[in-house]
């Protein structure tokens, strides 16, 4: 389990626009757990996610010479990796000849419908202390009760219950942004 | 009650009548509700927790230091030998990651690719598509022999003294590359055969070139 994720310095990301390929292991160690949940979630399948992880951090780098390093890359890079999920998708489905024509006006599935939300979460996630990813990590993948993750981390039940009750507080603080956002 | 506390313990899955009962008679909170049972079932999917493999971090790095964006910025510091090997494989990673989903049919200029004294049989046509901060490659080349052990050929566009570097490959047949340039700026696409060491600098055999 990785430690806090913190904002990228100004100093990287002028380096990344600036084309230090360096950069760009920063850039993908901070964003890539979350591109990966975007895509993920999307294309349902680790391969092809993968693939469109691979793509994103591509284009980004392409494009990295137009990024304003004044802002926060995070909008910009979950634009980039929503579309290179997108384009994963409809090259798999004219591959197998269900979308003969490239056209922009075919539906998207239910999947791509809540990679907005899947992506500020585990930036939120990413952010969080490495003992309350601890918990969360435990009780959601995992599946272990407060109880089992208290024996797994070897730590009391009591700091599971408080750890886990300040992780989901960041997680609920979140949504109020999130609605902001998609307003 | 407060609402952070009732969400909170909502989102957790931890409610108990009080909060239960507040999430209930609190218009904000009411209005929140959704969006906390679409957090709550984010953070039961798999999506959440998964990670990509570690090796595709150095896919990333590998294809961006065969890439010429850094070159553009730097002509004379390329990516270190080992990277110009990685850098054949980045090609094909493009090519069907990117090239099929992307390409339109038709290219936007062809040109033809003589070989020179050190590749008399050498031909190829090069074709370009002009993108957004850059141009794809695809190269058919035939009559050069395969790049010797210890060696690559790489790609070049030069503007007067400045060269740029589209990548590299091990041998004849069709290439696909990206570089960072539109050609109009660069005119002169050219090939070299370079050693695969230490030195950063184009000093390579010329075995292709358009000339200006
Ligand atoms: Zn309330």
């Amino acid at each position: 389990m990785a430690g806090i994720a913190r904002p990228l310095s100004s100093k990287i990301l002028r380096r990344f626009a600036a084309g230090d390929p360096e950069a760009v292991r920063a850039l993908y160690n901070r964003y890539a757990k979350a591109v990966f949940t975007v895509t993920y979630s999307a294309l349902r399948d680790r391969s092809l996610a993968e693939e469109a992880v691979q793509a994103t951090f591509l284009q980004a780098w392409r494009a990295a010479g137009r990024f304003d390093t004044d802002r926060d890359p995070a909008p910009w890079l979950y634009a980039i990796a929503r579309r290179a999920a997108v384009d994963v998708h409809r090259r798999e489905r004219r591959h197998q000849g269900r979308e003969p024509f490239d056209t922009d006006m075919a539906a998207l599935p239910e999947t791509f419908e809540h990679t907005w939300e899947a992506w500020q979460i585990r930036l939120a996630i990413d952010e969080m202390p490495a003992e309350q990813q601890a918990v969360i990590e435990a009780i959601y993948f995992l599946g272990l009760t407060q109880a089992e993750t208290a024996r797994r981390l070897n730590v009391a039940l009591g700091t599971v219950k408080s750890r886990s009750y300040r992780a989901h507080q960041r997680l609920a603080t979140l949504l109020a942004h999130l609605d902001e956002a998609t307003a | 009650m407060t609402c952070d506390r009732a969400r909170t313990l909502y989102l957790a899955g931890d409610a108990g009548d009080d909060e239960l009962a507040h999430l209930a008679a609190c218009a904000a909170c009411r209005d929140e509700r959704s969006a906390l049972d679409t957090t709550r079932s984010a953070l039961s999917g798999r999506a959440m927790w998964l990670e990509p493999a570690p090796h595709i971090a150095d896919q990333v790095v590998a294809m961006i230091s065969g890439s010429p964006a850094a070159a553009v910025r730097e002509p004379r510091r390329r990516a270190k030998a080992w990277t110009r090997l990685a850098a054949v494989a980045a090609a094909v990673v493009v090519a069907v990651g990117l090239g099929i989903a992307t390409r339109p049919p038709a290219p936007d200029w062809e040109v033809a690719m003589p070989g020179t004294e050190a590749a008399p049989a050498a031909t190829a046509s090069v074709k370009g598509w002009n993108e957004e901060g850059g141009t794809r490659l695809r190269l058919n080349i035939a009559g050069l022999p395969d790049a010797p052990t210890g060696s690559v050929y790489e790609f070049w566009l030069t503007s007067d003294a400045v060269h740029v570097s589209a990548g590299t490959f091990a041998a004849a047949g069709e290439v696909e590359l990206w570089v960072g340039v539109a050609r109009r700026d660069y005119p002169r696409l050219w090939v070299t055969l370079e050693k695969l060491d230490e030195d950063e600098s184009l000093s390579g055999v010329n075995v292709m070139d358009t000339g200006y």
